[in-house]
């Protein structure tokens, strides 16, 4: 690897980590067609990079909002139990199906998840909290923004777990976090505030990231030097990501993301 | 000390020694012409126990190799301490449910070393 394509890689690990920050979305939607169109790595290596730098940005964004505690811990391990096991089934269905397969696959998704945050840029919607004493799983934290204490029960946790377990097959197949299915669940279904839900799914990605990457790293395909390169520059992006944030329309990076996202969704499934 | 600033700090903890590991193997690669040319390992347990001699002699993609399996690593070492810390509590719940994702993972792992 010349030191250019080092800097390369190390640019669009940062360009992931800044695009997750502001976005809220994991690396692997930005990252796995960088590195299969831009670089030309095989779709495997891809994904296997994808997965060890989501552990990465998990372990580092987690860290802020488990001290500051806004992630429900109790929560993410116990959704931990389905999509470790969804990941781990996931990592092995995608070391058996070839290449060109497992792009395709994600090309889909792709093009699904830029239809679901396209229908989210047209309506807000948030589910309801409640605070109920009797439930298993409560949840409490300090809104900064809006300078108050949030207090919220989990209900539903059986059909989360469940739904969780599809997150985890996705994350685990497709190299990706899996949030864009943990928050919705923990939002929509348990009633679990979107910043604590935000937080809470970073906290456990990390851990679904883990469940397959040993089965990619057995398979021979994480590339030390790739994953290294974007594993470095996404811990910088996401950092860079957040201390700009604040100064940047959300909205208006949504609209050109989703537009690239159909793009290389399409460049994707063309092989 | 709280369970979340506990677990809070080996995540970073995990972060800077990996990412030093990383670092590291870059550095060597970058001031060592001579590996540009070796083709790059599969990744593989058996590295592992070329560790010792390797990084006497400075290999980078066995330190590159240690940073990624130490980032790996980290996750795991978080659901242990998590695990502990609800021990103290005296939430077996938690304890248990703690040990079965360990567990999942643990089969991922054996799955890695047997394939």
């Amino acid at each position: 690897m010349s030191p250019l394509l080092f800097l390369l890689v190390v640019l669009s690990g940062v360009v992931t980590g800044v695009l997750g920050a502001l976005l809220g979305i994991g690396g692997g939607v930005f990252l796995i067609p960088v590195l299969v169109l831009g670089f030309g790595l095989p779709m495997h290596e891809a994904v296997a990079a994808s997965v060890v730098t989501i552990i990465a940005t998990s372990s580092a964004t987690a860290s802020v909002y488990v001290d500051k505690g806004i992630s429900n811990i109790r929560l993410g391990m116990s959704l931990e139990v389905m999509t470790t096991i969804g990941a781990v089934l996931g990592g092995l269905t995608a070391n058996y199906l070839p290449g060109d397969v497992l792009q395709r696959i994600f090309a889909f998704f792709l093009l699904i998840m830029g239809l679901l945050m396209w229908n989210k840029t047209r309506k807000a919607g948030e589910a309801q909290i409640a605070y109920n004493p009797q439930a298993r799983i409560h949840g409490q934290f300090f809104d900064e923004a809006e300078k108050r204490e949030v207090h919220y029960s989990v209900r539903r946790l059986p059909t989360a777990m469940l739904a969780s377990t599809v997150a985890g097959n996705l994350s685990g197949l497709l190299g990706i976090g899996g949030g864009l299915v943990k928050v919705p669940i923990m939002n929509l279904v348990s009633g679990v505030p979107i910043k604590a839900a935000t937080a809470t799914s970073n906290f456990m990605i990390g851990v679904t990231g883990v469940a397959s990457a040993f089965i990619y790293f057995s398979y021979g395909h994480v590339n030390p030097l790739y994953t290294a390169a974007a594993v470095l520059g996404v811990l910088g992006g996401s950092r860079l990501g957040t201390l700009i944030g604040t100064k940047v329309r959300s909205k208006t990076i949504i609209l050109i993301f989703i537009v690239l996202i159909f793009l290389v969704a399409i460049r994707m499934f063309a092989g | 000390m709280k369970r979340e600033r506990i677990v809070s700090r080996t995540l970073m903890g995990g972060i800077t020694v990996s990412g030093t590991f990383m670092l590291a193997g870059f550095l060597l690669y970058a001031f060592q012409p001579a590996w540009h040319d070796v083709p790059i390992p599969a990744a593989s347990w058996d590295l592992l126990r070329g560790l010792p001699a390797a990084s006497a002699a400075g290999n980078p993609f066995l330190y590159l190799y240690a940073g990624i399996l130490l980032l790996m690593a980290t996750p795991i070492v978080r659901i242990m301490i998590t695990a502990w810390t609800f021990w103290k509590e005296g939430d077996m719940r938690y304890v248990w449910i703690s040990l079965i994702v360990l567990t999942v993972i643990g089969i991922s792992i054996g799955f890695s070393v047997v394939h």
